[in-house]
C-alpha cells in the first residue's frame, strides 16, 4: 500500500499539498477540479473527496485514498484523466 | 483440563504461529521502492507490531469458539422483554452485503448516490406510514439517541415559541432510558403514577400536568405489555398545556399496521430498527433510532434532511416514490432526484456523523419490502397471539401460584410475572429462575424491571418463534418450579452448564477486565483488578 501511494502521487503529477511522507492517502491541488471529477467519473473513477466544504482554504484540494485493492492500471487510468489523456477502455 | 478443553480457552495470540497467514496480498505491480525511501526513521516502527499470524481454518474456529460461549437468538428461545429479539432474516445480510451497498462511501456527492438516497427516502417514508406522521428523519443511531433528539426538538419548538419548559413526565413504569434521557438533556423528571389496571393514572397525570412541563414520554402498549387505552384522553390532557406527546417506539412491535402513535395523538416518535425492523442487535454495535414527527416539529428535525427535490408526479419531499431503477436525473436534466437538504434554519443541527448507520438502513428497508403492509401487520398480530398463548401456558396450575401475573389482563406483545410467590414459597428469586434457565437453554426474560413489580419477569416471545419454543419454555419453568420444591439450591447455584458460572455482576461492572494476556507468561493487563475481583482473576470474564 505504501509503494501504490507513493506511486499514485507520483504519477498523478499534480502539486502535493502536504510535500511530507505519506502511507495511505494524499492531498493534491487540482487545476480545473470540476472539469478533472467529470472527466474521471466519465472513466468511472472516483477519485477522492474534494476538501471544499472540509478544509476551505483548499477550493482546489483533492484527497486521494490509495488500498492495497488499487491496481497499478487503475492508478494508471486516473494519471491519464489528470495529464487529459484518453484512459485506456 | 483435557486438551481439548485448553483449546477452548486459548486467545488467538496463542494460537499465533509465525509465518502463517489467512491473506494474501494483491500482486506487486508497481515499482519495488525500498520502505526507508518512502517512509524516514522517525515515521517507520522499530519492533514489529505484536499481531497474531494465524491461518484462515484457525481464524474461523478461533472466532466459532468465541460464539459458542455465547448465548444467541441462532441458538435459542430469546425472550428479553422490551428488547424484540425477533430472528433476524439471513436475506438480509446479502441485500446489505451488495457492493453498491457496503462500498459506498459516506461522503460520496448526493448526485453519485442516489440509490442509497432513495433507499433512505422510501424507508422514512415506510416509517411516517408506520407511525401515522408526516416527517421522519434517520440520524439518530440508537433508541436512547432517538429519545434525545425527541427532547432536544421538544425544546427547540418550546423555545421558537417563546417559552421555556423545566419538567418532563414519564410514568413509573417508563423505560429506564427515558427519565436518563430526560436529565441528560437537562429538564426535571417528574413520575406519573400507575393506575389499577396498569395504564397511566389520569388523576395524577392531570395534577402534574402543568405549563412548566415540556413533554410526556409514554410508551403504548406500555412495559406492562399494556395497551393503555385512555391514550386519547393522556393526549389531551398533555396538549391541552401546550407539552409535546413523545413516544418511546420500544414496544411498536405490538401495534404495527393496527394502529399508529401519530393517529394516537403523538408528536414524536422514535423507532428501533434493532428491535422491530429485524436489524441484529449488537453489543453496542450500529443500530438506529430514526424519529417520526408532527408538522408542528418538522421545522426543527436535524440536518441534513434526505429529500427529494425533484416530483415525478406526486408532491416533493413526500412518500411514496414510484419506483425507477434509471432515472435519477430530473426530466429536465436540472439536477439529482434525490438529495441532502443542509439549509433547514431552525434544526436542532446534526446528530451524528455521515448520515446514520446505512447497513441498518438496508436490513430494515428490506424487511419492510419482504413483508410488506399486510405482512407488518400479520407479524405485531402474531407477536400479540404468541404473548397471551405464553402467558396462559405460565396461567396453569403449578406455575400461577410461584410467577402470578402483575397485571391479568389480555397482553400485548410482551407480559410481566411476579416471582414474588417463588421467593416466598419456594425461597427461591427471580435471578435465581433466569440464571437456570439458562441450564434449558432459553436465554432469560428481562428482569427487575419494571420496577413497581415484585421480583418481575418480563416476557416478550415476538411473532418469529414457533408453538414449541413457547410450550418448551413454559415446561422448562415448570420443571425448575417443581425442582426448586425439592431442593432449590440447584437453582440459586445455577447456571450450571454454560462456559462461566454464576459471575459477580457488580464486580464485572464497577472493576472489568478488559485485557487477556497474548501467552501464558504475560501478565494480564490489569493484574491489580483482577486479585480484586475473583470473577476477573479466573478468567470468567
Amino acid at each position: 500500500m505504501l509503494r501504490r501511494t507513493a506511486y499514485a502521487r507520483d504519477a498523478l503529477g499534480l502539486e502535493a499539498i502536504n510535500p511530507g511522507p505519506v502511507v495511505r492517502e494524499f492531498a493534491v491541488r487540482v487545476p480545473d477540479l470540476d472539469g478533472f471529477l467529470v472527466r474521471a467519473r466519465e472513466a468511472g473513477i472516483n477519485p477522492g473527496l474534494p476538501l471544499r466544504g472540509v478544509l476551505g482554504e483548499y477550493e482546489d484540494g483533492l484527497l486521494v485514498a490509495i488500498t492495497e485493492r488499487r491496481t497499478r492500471e487503475q492508478i494508471d487510468a486516473l494519471a491519464a484523466v489528470a495529464a487529459r489523456e484518453e484512459v485506456p477502455a | 483440563m483435557s486438551v481439548g478443553a485448553e483449546q477452548d480457552t486459548i486467545t488467538i495470540f496463542e494460537r499465533s504461529r509465525e509465518g502463517r497467514r489467512a491473506f494474501t496480498p494483491p500482486r506487486e505491480d508497481v515499482p519495488e521502492t525500498a520502505v526507508e525511501d518512502l517512509l524516514p526513521d522517525w515515521a517507520r516502527r522499530t519492533d514489529p507490531a505484536a499481531l497474531p499470524e494465524v491461518s484462515e481454518p484457525e481464524i474461523v474456529r478461533h472466532y466459532v469458539t468465541i460464539s459458542r460461549k455465547n448465548f444467541h437468538l441462532d441458538q435459542g428461545f430469546y425472550p428479553l422483554g422490551s428488547c424484540t429479539m425477533k430472528h433476524n432474516p439471513k436475506l438480509h445480510e446479502r441485500v446489505a452485503a451488495l457492493p453498491g451497498h457496503a462500498r459506498l462511501h459516506p461522503l460520496q456527492e448526493p448526485e453519485h448516490a442516489q440509490g442509497a438516497l432513495e433507499l433512505m427516502f422510501n424507508l422514512q417514508g415506510a416509517l411516517s406510514e408506520i407511525a401515522g406522521l408526516p416527517h421522519v428523519s434517520l440520524q439518530p443511531s440508537a433508541g436512547s439517541h432517538g429519545e434525545l433528539a425527541g427532547l432536544l426538538l421538544t425544546r427547540a419548538y418550546h423555545a421558537d415559541r417563546g417559552t421555556e419548559r423545566t419538567k418532563v413526565l414519564t410514568p413509573d413504569t417508563a423505560h429506564g432510558t427515558n427519565p436518563a434521557t430526560v436529565t441528560m438533556a437537562g429538564y426535571e423528571v417528574v413520575k406519573v403514577g400507575t393506575a389499577p389496571d396498569g395504564g397511566v393514572d389520569l388523576d395524577d397525570l392531570r395534577e402534574k400536568a402543568t405549563e412548566d412541563v415540556a413533554c410526556l414520554m409514554l410508551t403504548n402498549p406500555n412495559t406492562l405489555g399494556l395497551f393503555d387505552s385512555n391514550i386519547e384522553e393522556i393526549a389531551r390532557i398533555v396538549h391541552e398545556v401546550g407539552a409535546t406527546l413523545y413516544y418511546d417506539g420500544a414496544n411498536l412491535n405490538a401495534v404495527m399496521g393496527i394502529t399508529r402513535p401519530g393517529d394516537m395523538g403523538f408528536d414524536i416518535v422514535h423507532f428501533n430498527l434493532h428491535k422491530t425492523f429485524t436489524q441484529p442487535h449488537g453489543g453496542g454495535g450500529p443500530g438506529a433510532g430514526p424519529i417520526a414527527v408532527s408538522d408542528r416539529i418538522e421545522p426543527f428535525l436535524p440536518v441534513p434532511q434526505v429529500v427529494r427535490t425533484h416530483s415525478v408526479g406526486a408532491q416533493a419531499g413526500r412518500w411514496p416514490v414510484e419506483h425507477r431503477r434509471s432515472a435519477y436525473i430530473s426530466g429536465n436534466g436540472t439536477g439529482p432526484v434525490f438529495d441532502l437538504d443542509h439549509d433547514r434554519p431552525k434544526s436542532i443541527g446534526k446528530l451524528r456523523g455521515f448520515q446514520g448507520n446505512f447497513g441498518v438502513f438496508v436490513r430494515s428497508y428490506a424487511y419492510i419490502c419482504s413483508l410488506g403492509a399486510e405482512g407488518l401487520r400479520e407479524a405485531s398480530e402474531l407477536a400479540v397471539l404468541n404473548a397471551n398463548y405464553l402467558k396462559a401456558r405460565l396461567a396453569e396450575p403449578g406455575i400461577a401460584e410461584y410467577l402470578p401475573i402483575a397485571f391479568d389482563r389480555h397482553c400485548m406483545h410482551e407480559f410481566v410475572l411476579s416471582g414474588s410467590g417463588a421467593k416466598d414459597k419456594l425461597g427461591i428469586k427471580t435471578l435465581d429462575i433466569a440464571k437456570r434457565l439458562l441450564d434449558h437453554e432459553v436465554h432469560p426474560p428481562t428482569v427487575y424491571f419494571p420496577l413497581l413489580v415484585d421480583e418481575a419477569l418480563m416476557i416478550e416471545p415476538t411473532e418469529t418463534e414457533p408453538k414449541e419454543r413457547l410450550d418448551h419454555f413454559a415446561e422448562a419453568i415448570r420443571a425448575l418450579l417443581e425442582e426448586a420444591a425439592e431442593n432449590p439450591e440447584i437453582a440459586r447455584t445455577a447456571p450450571h452448564t454454560t462456559p462461566v458460572r454464576r459471575l459477580d455482576e457488580a464486580g464485572a461492572a464497577k472493576k472489568p477486565v478488559v485485557r487477556q494476556p497474548r501467552g501464558p507468561h504475560e501478565n494480564p493487563g490489569d493484574p491489580g483488578s483482577a486479585q480484586e475481583n475473583p470473577a476477573a482473576a479466573s478468567g470468567a470474564l
